[in-house]
Formats: structure tokens, sequence, C-alpha cells
């Protein structure tokens, strides 16, 4: 009887491991395709998919940080046109008829711009930047590379985003120290994962992915 | 000849946007202590004095606008860019602008000498009482007649003299487009020492480059006295559109009398204009050393390109989930612009720049997620034709649609009132004839207010879907609400929406903001959906302040879920809160932080556990949500109401909110 008991255990434990071993597998590839921009997204099957929590963790140098295990592999800013920002700059972004690249030019400007004019151009980003090429903007959100109204700016406009967009930021918000976008981070989170965890913590990052791939 | 001994920079930060302006006002203090300095005419004590000046004028106007300005603009055909005057020696208090949030410099550099300010100026005034029948300019018209808000200016020029000089230049925070008014009056003429007033004017474009002379056209000379003699011409003054000069018109006629003021003249601008000069390079005195007042006055149309943002919905007079959805703009002082509409569901982000003529823009948008839409808007004013807003049409295959999108001034730096700012909750009641394929139970929603008008809120559907909704409050703090709410895996991909406008106002006793909203939930069938026949109704929303409590308090009151009582105590842990699971219910909390509380309860029915889910409501000692069924899926769906009884509530101390 005993040894039955400990096989069903010992049977159990396995399933168990073997599950989550699985679920781990099946998690990290599909993160590594998202990753390289492959594989599609859940709110659109035609859409790239945006990088997970594990993606946008910030190595070391973030500061802040909690201590994030991944390293993000490249900077998306290093991608974009190099502008210089002027008034007339700014001026013919807008006069272009391109719109599927004025996102782009928008935030090279925003990175070259006085810090006055920042929050405005962080406004344009913010609205022009399409979900299939969020990743330079959650890299400025995520490292804190804009500051004030222009964070603020990118904070109000992430929470329109798709949830497997959001939600992994939101994460990374939470397990840094002091990020502007903590509160309404948790608010969110709170009301997606029904779980609380205050911040700064990594644990929110799990019940993302947790959330993510069962919803 | 006049040397450039002291460059006096009185910049008049003009309305509330000086909140977001401080470095520009600090930086302006700085020069203006730095620039006296330079000068060993002028003691310390005055330039404290018109520092302390130029302080105080920034405060007052900031109190102005909050409390006056805020409302929005005026509904007049045009509005006139104001010099309002205040008590004190030495300097005015006052503000420049046209309506409440527009911005605009004056920078006024003496260039005549050792001379300042003469007391009590430059100061607003008005001009042309009594005038009538300037129609093109009626827009400030009452009882017939015209006023003309103008800036008056006068220097003092201490060492003696006959004349100062100056140059007097605006930089328009907002273009000042094509059409504007340009009101000048008074020059005046001195035989004694046989001088006039004259000026030069120069004008440049949006890019900051010079505009010719005939940029701007002279549109009407107004005779004060409707004199008609020969002499009376030399009170006329002329604008030259070759050199830019005005002058009195005929100034051989001049020496006929002792001295004359000219009458005004009215220009308009055919370009639009970012920064204009009037050089005044003569400027007659009296024997006190005083210059004779001249005067200025600039007007523009009421509903051209500003800069700001605005939001609003997109509406259909059959609204369906397809032809419905919001837009937000961001506009900046030239007409560039940024979008982000929701239509049929779909994001279109798309960017360009409004005509500075028509103050309009058209173009095709496209988006990776649905088909192309024709976008066509243009400033004009709000449905209740006193504000400034946005207004086009959007056209496509999911239908043709229009929007207003209303100007938000709580995005440009006036106040948000006191009592909107900060956590809600907010319930929407159930269909009135609930059924199978329409469940009832309330859906709900957690948000926050921000102090730049700013409202974001998460909804939770009776069927457990989160959604979002956020934007600007307009001017009659109104909220466009449009939550897309649909689950993220592509094979159950859902476009339920809630649409509607919500009003931040306080109904004793009821709520914190209410309207009217409609739950759609489509049906495509191309989405596998609970309810596959699609369904839709109109319900009323209503929202309450949310005042998360302190740790301590432990009572929320009785709860009635599916007809089965849950009444216990919950205890605050840190930030979380948790019940008591007892044998109806389980895995129940309550956030502290949106103030929701769900979990699951077991069916009587069919004895399975099912999720609830609802939020507080404190104004009302109140709340209410939704209870899944027994037999959701396929079948006989069903959604039960979540109540929680009025007393004992959440013992309420209010604590900051997280903004």
């Amino acid at each position: 009887m005993v040894s039955t008991a400990m096989n069903k255990r010992v049977r159990v434990i396995l399933v168990s491991a073997l599950l989550l071993v699985s679920s781990s597998i099946v998690f990290r590839l599909a993160n590594t395709k998202s990753v390289s921009g492959e594989a599609p997204s859940k709110e659109n099957p035609d859409a790239k998919v945006f990088p997970l929590a594990s993606g946008i963790g910030a190595p070391s140098t973030s500061h802040g940080k909690l201590g994030s295990s991944s390293v993000r592999t490249a900077n998306p800013l290093k991608e974009l046109p190099v502008l210089a920002w002027s008034p007339q700059a700014v001026e013919k972004a807008f006069a272009s008829n391109n719109n599927a690249t004025r996102h782009r030019k928008m935030l090279a400007l925003l990175m070259d711009a006085p810090v006055e004019h920042k929050p405005d151009l962080a406004d344009h980003v913010a609205n022009l930047t399409p979900d299939d090429d969020y990743a330079p903007v959650a890299w400025l959100i995520s490292r804190r590379i804009v500051e004030g109204e222009a964070m603020v700016a990118l904070l109000q406009d992430l929470h329109h985003r798709p949830a497997d967009i959001k939600l992994p930021i939101m994460a990374e918000i939470l397990s840094q120290e002091d990020h502007p976008g903590a509160p309404e981070a948790e608010r969110a989170l709170t009301v997606y994962l029904q779980v609380s965890h205050g911040y700064p913590s990594n644990a929110w990052q799990s019940e993302v992915e947790k959330y993510l791939a069962t919803n | 000849m006049f040397v450039p001994v002291l460059v006096l920079r009185l910049q008049l930060c003009v309305t509330i946007e000086d909140f977001r302006h401080a470095i520009h006002a600090g930086r302006f203090v700085r020069n203006t202590f730095l620039n006296f300095s330079q000068n060993h005419f002028m003691t310390k004590i005055t330039t404290a004095f018109i520092a302390s000046a130029v302080l105080a004028m920034s405060t007052t106007h900031q109190l102005i606008a909050q409390d006056e300005a805020c409302l929005g603009i005026s509904s007049n055909t045009i509005n006139w860019l104001s010099f309002n005057s205040g008590e004190g020696p030495g300097g005015s208090v006052g503000n420049f602008q046209s309506d409440p949030t527009d911005l605009a410099f004056i920078d006024i550099a003496l260039v005549g000498g050792e001379t300042a300010f003469r007391e009590g100026y430059p100061r607003g005034v008005t001009d042309g009482v009594g005038l009538t029948n300037w129609d093109i300019v009626n827009g400030n018209a009452a009882n017939g007649s015209v006023l003309f808000p103008m800036t008056e200016y006068s220097m003092l020029n201490e060492n003696g003299g006959d004349s100062v000089a100056m140059r007097i230049s605006y930089t328009f925070g907002n273009v000042l487009p094509a059409g504007s008014l340009i009101t000048v009056s008074r020059f005046n003429w001195q035989r004694n020492v046989s001088l006039r007033t004259r000026a030069f004017v120069e004008a440049k474009d949006e890019a900051g480059n010079l505009l010719p002379p005939s940029t701007l056209v002279m549109v009407d000379n107004y005779d004060f006295e409707n004199r008609s003699s020969v002499e009376s011409l030399g009170w006329d003054l002329n604008y030259d559109d070759t050199t830019g000069e005005l002058a009195h018109l005929k100034p051989g006629l001049l020496p006929l009398f002792e001295a004359i003021d000219t009458d005004l003249v009215l220009l308009t601008n055919t370009e639009p204009i970012s920064f204009m000069e009037f050089s005044v390079f003569e400027n007659p005195t009296n024997a006190a050393s005083q210059s004779f007042p001249f005067r200025i006055g600039i007007g523009k149309p009421a509903f051209a390109i500003r800069d700001g943002k605005f939001h609003g919905l997109i509406e259909n007079a059959e609204p369906t989930t397809f032809n419905t959805g919001s837009g937000l703009l961001k506009v900046n002082a030239r007409g560039g612009f940024s979008a982000r509409f929701r239509f049929d569901g779909v994001a279109y982000r798309f960017g360009g720049k409004f005509n500075a003529e028509g103050n309009d823009w058209s173009g095709m948008v496209t988006s990776r997620d649905g088909p192309p839409v024709d976008v066509t808007m243009k400033f004009g004013a709000d449905a209740a034709g006193i504000g400034l807003a946005v207004n086009g049409t959007i056209e496509g295959v999911p239908g043709n649609s229009t929007f207003s999108l209303m100007f938000s001034p709580y995005a440009s730096g006036c106040e948000l009132p006191l009592d909107i700012g900060g956590p809600y909750t907010a319930l929407i009641a159930s269909p009135v004839v609930p059924s199978d394929d329409l469940p009832g139970g309330q859906c709900y929603a957690m948000g926050v207010v921000r102090q730049n008008g700013y409202a974001g809120f998460y909804t939770r559907t009776a069927e457990n879907v989160v959604g979002y909704a956020g934007g600007y409050l307009n001017r009659l703090n109104e909220f466009a609400f449009q939550a897309n709410s649909h689950t993220q895996l592509s094979n159950k991909r859902r476009e339920d929406i809630i649409i509607g406008k919500l009003l931040f106002e306080d109904i004793a006793g009821a709520s914190d903001f209410n309207g009217s909203v409609t739950v759609y939930k489509t049906d495509d069938t191309r989405y596998r959906n609970y309810y596959p026949l699609g369904y839709q109704y109109e319900a009323a929303i209503v929202g309450s302040h949310y005042f998360p409590p302190m740790p301590g308090n432990t009572n929320i009151g009785d709860v009635s879920v599916d007809d089965l009582i849950l009444s216990d105590n919950f205890s605050l842990e840190g930030r979380r809160a948790n019940f008591t699971d007892s044998s109806s219910f389980k895995r129940t909390r309550f956030s502290p932080i949106t103030g929701e509380i769900s979990g699951r309860y077991k069916n009587s029915v069919d004895g399975r556990w099912r999720a609830f889910g609802g939020v507080v409501f404190q104004k009302t000692q109140s709340g209410g949500g939704w209870a899944l069924g027994s037999y959701l899926r396929n079948a006989t769906g069903k959604v039960g109401s979540f109540l929680i009884n009025a007393t004992p509530q959440i013992i309420i101390v209010p604590v900051r909110f997280d903004q």
C-alpha cells in the first residue's frame, strides 16, 4: 500500500515536472520567435509579436532594476534613422506623405530633441507607432530613456495596446524601483491578473506569462 | 541716432500655459536681471521691482486663466488677443491671450537711449467704443458696436529728449492664421518738435522666414469722428505695403495741427504668421519726457488651427459595433498632427499637417488590421457652438460616420476642477430585459482621472472580459468613453465594445459621473463567441469616487452573489485583502487598488464553482457586478447579478491619490 501510494506520488511529481518543463520550452520557443519577429500575434495572426517580458527585461545597466535574469539582445533604437532635431525637421516629418515611416522619424527626432520639446514629440510617437513596431517605444519605457511628461505620454498610450504587448512591459515596470508607470501598471495588472504583488517585484512577470499562455 | 544701450525684455507669459513654461519664465527672470545689471543707469531697486512685477504678472494671469478663462474659447468671429492691465506703479499685471490656453509673448526692446517703461504702461485698453457697421469684425459686437481690446504702449525717456524708440515683437505660440486682424491707432504728431510716431512692421512665416510687407493688407481706416474735410486726412493712418511702414497718411498736412492722433487702421494677413515686430523708430515725448501712447491690437479667427489635444467619439445615426469608435488627436502650433482612431475595433494611427488656409486635412488612412478609410478633418466649433473642436468624417467599408473631437483645456495646462481628479469605480446597468442571449448583471469599470485631464478606465464585461477606455476630458468635463474588450487569443478574438459619453458632475447621493453607454457584442462569425447572434443594449453608467481603504478597515459589508450571501470580514495585509473562504465561496478577494471584488461561488443549481466580479460603489455605500450562471457555453447562457448591500460598507478614510 505504501509502495503504491509512493508510486502514485512519484508519478504525480513526474507528470507535473514534465508539464512544467514542456510549458517552459513552449514558452521559450514562443519567446524566441517573438524576438525574431516571426511569430504571429495572438491579437492578430498576421502581426509580428512583441517580445514578452523576458525580452524586454533590461540588463544590469538599467537603474532601479531588481535583477531580471534575461537580457535583450539588441537596442531597437539603433535601427532608427539618424535625424537632427529642429522645428523644421519636425514639420518636414509631418508634411511627409509616408505614414508608414513617420513614427520612426518622429522617434528619431524625439531622441535628439531638447528636453522641453520631448513631451510633444512623445505624444506624437505614442499616437503614430503601430503595434507591430512597438519595440523601440517599449525600450524607451522600460529603460526610462525619456522622463517627465514625455514618459507620461508613452505610458498613457501603453494602456491602449493589446495585452500581449502591454502586460509584459507593465510587469517589467513593476520589477523596477520607482518607475513612474508603476502605480498605473499595478492597477492594470491587478485587473487582468486578479493578483497583487505590489512593487517592486519580479513576481508579476511569471503571472503575466501564465495569463498570456492561457488567454 | 539711437544707440542700443539697453535691451529690456518684457515677456508677458500669457496663459495657464505658464505652468508648462516655467523654465521659459525662469530664463526670462534671469535674463531680466542680467540685462538690467549690465546697465549702470538702472538701480538694483528698479531691477528688483520690475522682476517682481513680472513674476506677479505671471502669477496673476495664471489665476485668471484658471478661474475664468479655461471654460472654453469664445464663439465670436474674432478672438481678440487682449492685454489686461492691473494695478501698481511701474508696471502692469495682465495677460495676452485669445483663448484660455492660447499662448503668445510680447517682447519689448528699448532702443532709444536711456529709456524705461512709463509708469502704468504697457496696459490693456479698448478702442472703438460705440463703433458700428464694422461687420467684418463684429465678433466682439455688443449692441451693434465694436470693441477692440488693445495694448497701449508708452515709454519714458529719463534723460530727457523729444522722442523714444522701441521694438515691440509678438511671438505666437499658435500661429496667427491667415485672415487674422491687426489694428493700430493713436500714432501721434507734435508740431513743436516736428516729430510723429512711425513704425516699420515685419512678419515671419511658420518656418521663421521673413515675409514681404505685402503679406499685410489694409482692410479699412476708421474715422472715429466722421471727419470729412481734407484736413481730416491728417488723422488717417496708413500702411505702406511696399516698405512696411505705418505712419500718418498725409504728413504734409500735419503742420496744420498743433498735435493730433491718428484714427484706427485695420490690417489683415494673407499668410500665417508666427512672429511680428513693430519697430517704432520715432515716437514724440511730452514735457515730462513721456512718449505719447499708441495702441496695437491683434485678433484671430476663433476656430483656427491651434496646438493641443482633442478627443471624442466616432458616431453614426444608426450605430453598430462596426461604425462607431473614438478619436484622439494631438496638434502642434503649426498644424502638424498625429492621430489615433479606433473605428470598427481597428486602430488607425496616422499623421499629417493641417492646411493653414482652410484649417483642414483629408486623406486615406490604412491599418494592418482593417480596410483603408477616408478621413476628413477641419477645425471648427463644437456641438455647443462655443468651444473649439476638430470635426470630420470617416468613411470606409465599416460605414460612413462623423466625429467631433473636442479640445481638452486640461491637457493644455488648465487646472482640472478639484473634485474630478482621482480614482473611480463605475457601474453599467443591466439590460432592461435580460435573456439567455442578453446577459444580465452589471459590467463595471475602474479608473483614474489625472490632473492633465486624462481619464483611463479598465472595464470588465459581464462575460469577464477586460477592456480599456482612455482619453481626455473636454471643457464641459465630458469624457468620450470607448472600451474595446476582447480576449487575446486570435482564435477567440471578440470585439466587445462599450461606448458612450460620460459627464463628470456631482449628483448628491447618486454619482460623481453619469452618462449613457451602448454595450455591443459583435455577431461576426469569425470570432468564437459566447453569444453568436451578437447583441447591443444601451444602459446608464454611473461612477463614484473611490477612496482606497486604509489598512485596518476590515468590513466590506454584506455581499450577495446569485442568491448566496457572503457576509464575511476581510483582512488587509499590506495592499492585499482577503476574505475568509466558506463552503459557498472561495478565492474571494478585494483589491484596495481598484475597488474590485472577485472570486468564485458554488452554483446552487449544478454545484459547480463559477466566477463573480464587481466593484464597490462608495457614493451610495453599495456596489454591483455580475456572477456567471450555470450553463454558460453553447446553450442557455446566464449571467446573474452581484450586489453589495448598503450597510455596513467599507469605512472610508480618504488617503492620498496615487497621482
